[in-house]
């Protein structure tokens, strides 16, 4: 208890008319951790993910990170304290290059985006930095296609090198693999591990295998509360989730 | 693999900046030669005149192609900036310079005071309230006699000399001048409006047209980038509207009509809107057609209409658009590299 969690959410609660999305969610993630959410569709997490990240305001509950009370900020206001999100539907910028939906991320972190006067290739620093990140998504070699050229691989792909490039001190990744082949999603997963290395990552996933590999805890979401929390070991031997969600999955 | 669709492409990078460099410069050698060409002081002034509806077709394509904001008022920056360059050379002090100092002033300050409230907004709501906003201008200029004259306008708007007081002076009574005097101020203001669109800030507007939610979501705050497109392109308007008013000599509220919007609009879409040059290109062609048109029938806008249609179902990138596409299809070259478009 004694160093304050990066994220912390309080009695968290999200309701479209008479549904409940997130009910009273009690969230905590201790820094450096790489924690997944999962549940079945429509448990909530992507509402979870709005929530924290300012896309949708919270009926009630708070939301703090590291120690702060971000509660309704903007979404702007939470990239800047160091939130970064990616999207489940991916949410890239269609008809510029694949090198510029990156190196805009770049510059807005670097607070050159008020530049009017410069070319935008004359930021040297900003592109070569853009290139490494699209290196690592491996999407190198069509930084200077339009996105229209790229799979739905990469384009997923994209979409995770745009939030990386923010450099987030807390990542929210929901549902990075969404419809990726097998190939594709172990080559993601392997990129989320390494990022976890240095940064605090929660994510959502549906291939279980996957989680249960590489999530230090994982948190059970069930019709918008969380039903259990703790190691995969845990998770896996839980009766109650057996029950509400496992099924013959695990 | 990977190394040679690199090298192809950094090939057609410069290949594309040669082109579209070979063709400004062939552009501005043209304009600069236009006098001499036409020989005639009518077209002399067919040409200012397209000079200054090219600077107020770019102006609002920083709105529409470039951030994704379709305003249909942009005519109020014509007409304030016209009234404001009359008043002041009127009734104050007849300077050039100062006449498009107040035009350019005073719509940045009217762009920011409508902006606020636009920039909240998005698609037809957008659109239907900077049509709202220019039509109550119209009503203030259609009524406010005093000031403005009323709907009989405002006439003997003077064409300052321009100069050192005391070492030297121009004349701009002269058609040929005069149109020098409007290519100069037309061609450094879009230099400066290409300066912005392709800087840091400009390829932001383009996000925010691609997808506003992520540019919230990499940090921005996309109402405030909006404000300074909308205040920008309507800064460039006003000075359009000033030297309109100094090239006509005489302004009425008509300029402010939300029809004049439309006709901006529709210079915009001819020429191609996803194009930087595109818009003046339109300008350029929309006048051209109603001069000629308007010499044999009454009725120009049906060709417009007409035209219009056929690019809208065949070329909807509009004309310079659809050529600029070609050429970088074809091996002679690229759109400036990095500007990539479906
Ligand atoms: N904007 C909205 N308006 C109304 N209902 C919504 C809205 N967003 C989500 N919901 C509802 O809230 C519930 C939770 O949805 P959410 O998208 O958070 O689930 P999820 O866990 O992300 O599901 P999936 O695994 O399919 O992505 C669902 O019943 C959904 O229909
Ligand atoms: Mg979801």
């Amino acid at each position: 208890m004694a160093t304050t969690p990066v994220l912390e959410t309080r009695s968290l609660t999200r309701s479209f008319g008479s549904l409940l999305a997130v009910n009273g969610v009690d969230f905590r993630v201790p820094q450096g951790e790489l924690c997944a959410v999962i549940g079945p569709n429509g448990a909530g997490k992507t509402t979870f993910f709005n929530l924290i990240s300012g896309r949708l305001e919270p009926t009630s509950g708070g939301v703090f990170f590291e120690g702060e009370d971000i509660t309704g900020f903007p979404p702007h206001a939470v990239v800047k304290k160091g939130v970064g999100r990616s999207f489940q539907i991916t949410n890239i910028f269609p008809r510029l290059s694949v090198l510029d939906n990156v190196r805009i991320a770049v510059l807005a972190r670097r607070g050159k985006t008020l530049d009017m006067f410069s070319p935008i290739e004359k930021h040297t620093e900003e592109q070569a930095e853009a290139l490494v990140i699209l290196g690592e998504v491996e999407l190198e070699h069509k930084a200077h296609h339009p996105t229209t050229e790229l799979g739905h691989g990469e384009r997923r792909n994209l979409e995770l090198g745009i939030t990386l490039a923010l450099e987030p001190r807390l990542i929210l990744l929901d549902e990075p693999t969404a419809g990726m082949s097998i190939e594709e999603t172990s080559s993601t997963i392997a990129l989320v591990k390494k990022i976890s290395a240095d940064k605090t990552v929660v994510f959502t996933e549906h291939d279980m295998s996957v989680v249960f590999s590489i999530a230090d805890r994982i948190s059970v979401l069930h019709q918008g509360s969380i039903i259990a929390e703790g190691t995969p070991d845990e998770i896996r031997n839980d009766d109650l989730v057996r029950l509400a969600y496992l099924g013959e999955e695990v | 693999m990977e190394g040679s669709s690199s090298n192809k492409f950094s090939l057609r990078r410069l290949t594309g900046s040669v082109t579209s460099r070979f063709g400004v410069t062939a552009l501005l050698a043209l304009a600069v030669l236009a006098p001499f060409l036409v020989q005639n002081d009518y077209y002399i002034q067919l040409c200012t005149e397209i000079l200054i509806a090219s600077l107020l077709a770019i102006s609002l394509n920083f709105l529409i192609g470039y951030t994704g904001l379709v305003s249909l008022g942009h005519a109020v920056y014509l007409g304030v900036g016209a009234y404001a360059f009359a008043l002041l050379t009127k009734n104050v002090y007849p300077s050039m310079w100062a006449g498009l100092i107040a035009a350019g002033a005073s719509c940045a300050i009217l762009a920011w005071f409508m902006g606020v409230f636009c920039v909240r907004l998005a698609g037809l709501y957008f659109a239907m309230l900077t049509l709202a906003f220019s039509q109550v201008v119209y009503t203030v200029a259609y009524y406010w006699r005093d000031v403005t004259g009323g709907d009989d306008g405002m006439l003997g708007i003077p064409k300052p000399e321009i100069g050192i007081p005391g070492a030297f002076s121009i004349s701009l009574e002269s058609f040929t001048n005069f149109y020098y005097f409007v290519l100069f101020i037309v061609a450094a203001l879009i230099f400066l409006a290409w300066k912005i669109a392709n800087s840091p800030f400009g390829r932001v507007l383009q996000a925010i047209r691609e997808n506003p939610e992520r540019v919230e979501f990499i940090g921005l705050p996309v109402h405030r980038y909006k404000l300074y497109a909308f205040i920008i392109a309507g800064t460039l308007g006003g000075f359009a509207g000033g030297l309109y008013s100094t090239f006509q000599g005489y302004i009425s509220p008509d300029l402010l009509y939300w029809t004049q919007s439309g006709e901006i609009v529709l210079m915009t879409i001819l020429g191609g809107m996803y194009s930087f040059l595109g818009p003046a290109f339109g300008a350029g062609m929309l006048l051209f057609i109603r001069d000629t048109v308007l010499n044999f029938m009454e009725y120009w806008r049906i060709v417009v209409g007409g035209i219009l249609v056929l690019l809208v179902l065949f070329l909807p990138g509009g004309i310079l658009g659809f050529f600029e596409g070609w050429a970088s299809r074809s091996s002679i070259g690229g759109n400036d590299g990095d500007d990539a478009r479906s």
